[in-house]
């Protein structure tokens, strides 16, 4: 076996994608309504290099995506980040920590939870 | 004119369409249409796929139905296949006065968003068809489609295709066509008025996308090299159309021809459509926010 000629990499200190902070933060919505709506994200389009990632929220009852958040930064660097969300002003955002800022702001903005309930509500019909 | 106004919304829905040149009698095994159809669609996000001129079988697209990736395939005429990513329930098959084989009919409503009819065209083509059938077919669907607005009782009405026809050619262009205009200011002014009768607007965007900029676009969607001394060699027979209701909906920067799936290209070293391996038609995306007006 050869030796590895590697270096050690710092996996652990890598910055995080913005569409892997946004979808840790919005898995939560699974246990928020007991399963009946999923925060889902749909493949990245990469266009002359501009990152953009649309999530739904996804209802498996319905078999329907609602489509609630549309994301884009630059492939490097890829801050600011903007954010278009349901009924929600455009945001944008220069660091990690405004990106987490923007997304509670638009997870608690009352459209969001209009919508979340209303979709809650077709799904049990 | 007024400046270009776009709604930002997320609440976008992805369409894409293109004439894969299916009908044709050769080996499917040299080309790659099922499989690059459904990769544009899941390249592109899009929410629904019409395919034309597509006699072949293509496959729902096989992704994960726990994040809601799945598509579906929506009843339609032979001439077409409609894949779209939610359930076919939705899209509701509408039945026209005059049926034909090359036109059909939707009634999309989609849960919390607006709803907006839909028609697919494939219209007829020049070789064997005088520029007036051509008309008389197109004005047969404008006529289907405005039954059913009055219906609906409204006239959030997409229309795309591959009309066979340019933007500026008669069928396109005439009152006794599809009456579709490059311009946003005129499509929304008053209808055409013709011996006293009236011819609701189409807005066609599809003028915006003429020219080889940027770079790695494509001038037209088909490419045709004739004998007339006038020769455009480029030709946009591929058209959506949308109603002045649906103008402030529409994206125009979304509007994109396609000629790259996933890294591969659609046309051969010349930028020419490689209909040997795909089509001789380019696919076309765009996206028209369906989001309900607050409140």
């Amino acid at each position: 076996m050869p030796e590895n000629l590697w270096p050690d990499f710092d996996i652990a200190g890598a910055p995080r994608s913005p569409k892997a902070v946004i979808q840790e933060a919005g898995d939560g919505l699974s246990v928020k309504t007991r399963g009946l709506i999923k925060f889902t994200a749909m493949p990245m389009l990469i266009k002359d290099d501009k990152v953009t990632v649309r999530f739904n929220l996804f209802v498996r009852d319905l078999t329907y995506s609602y489509p609630f958040l549309t994301v884009s930064f630059a492939v490097n660097p890829v801050y600011p980040v903007s954010l278009v969300a349901d009924k929600v002003p455009e945001l944008s955002v220069a660091n990690e920590e405004e990106l987490i800022a923007a997304l509670t702001r638009i997870f608690n903005a009352p459209p969001t939870i209009e919508t979340v309930q209303r979709l809650m509500s077709l799904a049990r019909q | 004119m007024p400046p270009l106004r776009e709604r930002r919304s997320a609440e976008m829905a992805n369409f894409g369409f293109w004439n894969v040149d299916g009908l044709r009698k050769f080996d499917m095994s040299e080309r790659q249409l099922p499989q690059i159809a459904t990769e544009l669609a899941l390249e592109r996000s899009l929410d629904l796929l019409f395919l034309i001129e597509c006699g072949v079988p293509v496959e729902p697209i096989p992704t994960s139905p726990e994040e809601g990736l799945e598509f579906f395939a929506v009843a339609c005429g032979d001439r077409f296949k409609v894949l779209v990513r939610f359930d076919p329930q939705f899209m509701c098959r509408l039945a026209p006065p005059v049926p034909s084989d090359r036109f059909d009919l939707w009634h999309l409503k989609l849960p919390l968003q607006e709803d907006v009819l839909i028609g697919v065209v494939h219209g007829l083509d020049k070789r064997n068809n005088s520029q007036q059938r051509q008309e008389l077919f197109l004005r047969q669907f404008v006529a289907g489609l405005e039954y059913h607005e009055g219906k609906a009782g409204h006239n959030r009405s997409i229309v795309l295709g591959d009309f066979n026809a340019n933007p500026y050619e008669a069928p396109m262009a005439s009152a006794l066509g599809m009456n579709a205009v490059m311009s946003r200011t005129i499509a929304q002014g008053p209808a055409r008025r013709l011996l006293n009768s009236s011819y609701p607007f189409f807005y066609n965007p599809m003028w915006n996308l003429y020219g080889d900029e940027p770079r790695a676009s494509a001038p037209a969607t088909y490419f045709y090299r004739g004998s007339d001394p006038t020769e455009m060699y480029w030709h946009m027979l591929d058209q959506v159309l949308i109603r002045p209701s649906l103008i402030e909906r529409f994206q125009v920067g979304a509007l994109e021809i396609i000629t790259a799936i996933r890294g591969r290209e659609l046309t051969r070293a010349s930028g020419i459509p490689d209909r040997s391996r795909f089509s001789d038609h380019l696919p076309v995306v765009f996206g028209v926010d369906l989001s309900k007006p607050d409140g």
